[in-house]
C-alpha cells in the first residue's frame, strides 16, 4: 500500500471513529434543553407527562386519578404477586423482602449480557421456578409490575451504565431514539423534543424527560394497564414503521436509554394517561 | 405495463405516420421510429418473470427489516401482490411488487443516511 493511501485511511477511520457516548453529560443536557424551553415548570413536574404543560388536560386527568383506574390491577397484581410457585417459592425468593425494586430497572446483566427490565426479571423469576412465562404486554404482567411500581412510589431512578457493555446498549438505545424511521420519516425526538407540547391530531406530545417514572400506564384508549414497551410500538406505528417485537434487544435498550434520561426523578406509578 | 403503454404509443405514432407519409423526410421520420420501436419490444420480451420479481421484492424487504426500518407500506403492496397474483390478475401483482421494491429502495435509503445524521438530533 502507498503511504498516500496509508494516511488516506488512517484520515477515514479517524473520521468515523464512534464518539463514545456520556450518559451524564446526555442526561444533563436533556435536562438543560426542556428548562430553556419551559423556564416556568420544575423539571420534576415531568414525572407527569403532558399533564406538566397543559393545565386544561392536567384538570381532566386530575379528576380521573380521584378514583385511579390502574387500582384494580394494582390489587390483582399483589395478589398474584404473593401467590407462591408450585416449587413454594416465590416472587420475594428473587426479588427481596421489598417488591419496590422498579427504581433499578432496567439494569444490565452482565452475566446474561444484555438489558433486563423489570418484565424480564419476572418472567426470568418464574422461569428458573419451573413456572411459564406471561405475556409481555398486557394482564398478568403488567398488573404484577403494577404492583412493583406502586411498592417503588417516591423512590428516585436509579439506573446504572457501569461497564462498556452496558455503555454500548445504551449508545444503542439513544441512536435508535434520535433515529428516523418510518415513511412518515421522524424520530422520537422529532415528536418529544423539537415539537414537544405540539398538537398532534387530538394529543400533545409530552417531554422525553420523566417518560419512564409512571408505568405500567392505563389508557383510556387501552382500558387496561399495559406496559412501556406497548406505547414504543404504538409510536414507531404512529410514523409507519414496523413496530419491533416486545422485550426484543432494540426495546430493551431503548428502554435502558429513556429510563436513564429520567435517573434521579421520582417513580409514581402506575399512571394513567388518555 | 409502463413499457406496454409505451409500445402501444410507438406502434400509434408508427401508424399514424405511415398513413401520411409522402415524402422522404417523413420516411426518415417513419425510419427513425422504427428504429425506436426495437429496443422497447426487446425490453418487454425479457420483462422479468412474476416470481423472480417478487423474489426480489421479498429479499429487499428483508434487508429493511435486518436494517430495523421497515415501513408497515411494504407489507400492505407485498400482501396485495401475492393476493393478485393468486387471482391471476398479474398486472396489479407486478404493480404492487414494483412498488415494494420501489418502498424498500426508499427504507434501505433512510437508513443509510440516518446512520449519521441522527447525532446532530442529540442536545448538546
Ligand atoms: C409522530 C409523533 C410521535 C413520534 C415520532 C413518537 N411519539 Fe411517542 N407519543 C406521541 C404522542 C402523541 C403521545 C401521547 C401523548 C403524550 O403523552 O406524549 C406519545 C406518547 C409517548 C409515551 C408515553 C408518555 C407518557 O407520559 O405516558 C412514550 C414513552 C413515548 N411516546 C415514547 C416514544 C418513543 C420511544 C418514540 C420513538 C420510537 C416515540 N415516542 C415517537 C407521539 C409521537
Amino acid at each position: 500500500m502507498k503511504w498516500t493511501n496509508l494516511i488516506a485511511l488512517l484520515l477515514t477511520s479517524m473520521m468515523v471513529a464512534p464518539v463514545q457516548a456520556d450518559p451524564e453529560a446526555d442526561r444533563l443536557a436533556l435536562r438543560d434543553f426542556y428548562q430553556q424551553k419551559f423556564p416556568d415548570i420544575d423539571l420534576a413536574e415531568f414525572q407527569n407527562g403532558v399533564y406538566a404543560i397543559d393545565a386544561k388536560m392536567r384538570e381532566q386527568w386530575v379528576e380521573m386519578e380521584d378514583f385511579p383506574p390502574y387500582e384494580i390491577a394494582i390489587d390483582e397484581g399483589e395478589a398474584l404477586y404473593n401467590t407462591p410457585f408450585a416449587n413454594g417459592k416465590s416472587y420475594a425468593d428473587c426479588f427481596g423482602d421489598d417488591p419496590g425494586v422498579k427504581h433499578n430497572y432496567p439494569l444490565f446483566d452482565q452475566a446474561r449480557g444484555g438489558v433486563v427490565t423489570l418484565e424480564v426479571a419476572i418472567n426470568n423469576c418464574r422461569k428458573e421456578n419451573g413456572e411459564e412465562a406471561l405475556p409481555w404486554l398486557v394482564g398478568e404482567l403488567a398488573e404484577i409490575s403494577s404492583y412493583m411500581a406502586y411498592q417503588s412510589r417516591g423512590k428516585s431512578i436509579d439506573i446504572k451504565i457501569e461497564s462498556p457493555e452496558a455503555v454500548a446498549a445504551y449508545a444503542e438505545g439513544q441512536q435508535f431514539y434520535y433515529t428516523r424511521r418510518g415513511q412518515l420519516n421522524f424520530d422520537c425526538s422529532g415528536c418529544h423534543q423539537q415539537q414537544v407540547g405540539q398538537n398532534l391530531r387530538a394529543e400533545r406530545t409530552s417531554p422525553t424527560l420523566g417518560h419512564a417514572t409512571h408505568w405500567p400506564v392505563y389508557r383510556g384508549r387501552w382500558q387496561f394497564v399495559g406496559n412501556i414497551q406497548k406505547r414504543f410500538q404504538e409510536c414507531n406505528i404512529q410514523v409507519r414503521a414496523v413496530p419491533f417485537k416486545a422485550q426484543s434487544e432494540t426495546y430493551r435498550n431503548l428502554e435502558y436509554f429513556l429510563t436513564y434520561m429520567s435517573n434521579g426523578m421520582e417513580l409514581n406509578g402506575p399512571g394513567s394517561r388518555r | 405495463m409502463k413499457n406496454l403503454w409505451i409500445l402501444g404509443l410507438v406502434l400509434f405514432s408508427v401508424l399514424a405516420c405511415d398513413s401520411q407519409q409522402k415524402n422522404t423526410a417523413e420516411a426518415n421520420a417513419e425510419k427513425s421510429a422504427v428504429a425506436e420501436v426495437a429496443p422497447v419490444v426487446a425490453e418487454v420480451s425479457k420483462a422479468p418473470d412474476f416470481v423472480s420479481l417478487m423474489q426480489q421484492a421479498e429479499d429487499l424487504y428483508v434487508q429493511t427489516e435486518t436494517a430495523k426500518h421497515a415501513w408497515l407500506i411494504n407489507l400492505d403492496r407485498l400482501k396485495d401482490a401475492r393476493l393478485a397474483a393468486k387471482e391471476g390478475d398479474m398486472d396489479k401483482a407486478v404493480a404492487n411488487a414494483e412498488e415494494a421494491i420501489k418502498l424498500s429502495e426508499l427504507a434501505l435509503k433512510q437508513a443509510e443516511s440516518e446512520k449519521s445524521l441522527w447525532q446532530a438530533r442529540v442536545p448538546q
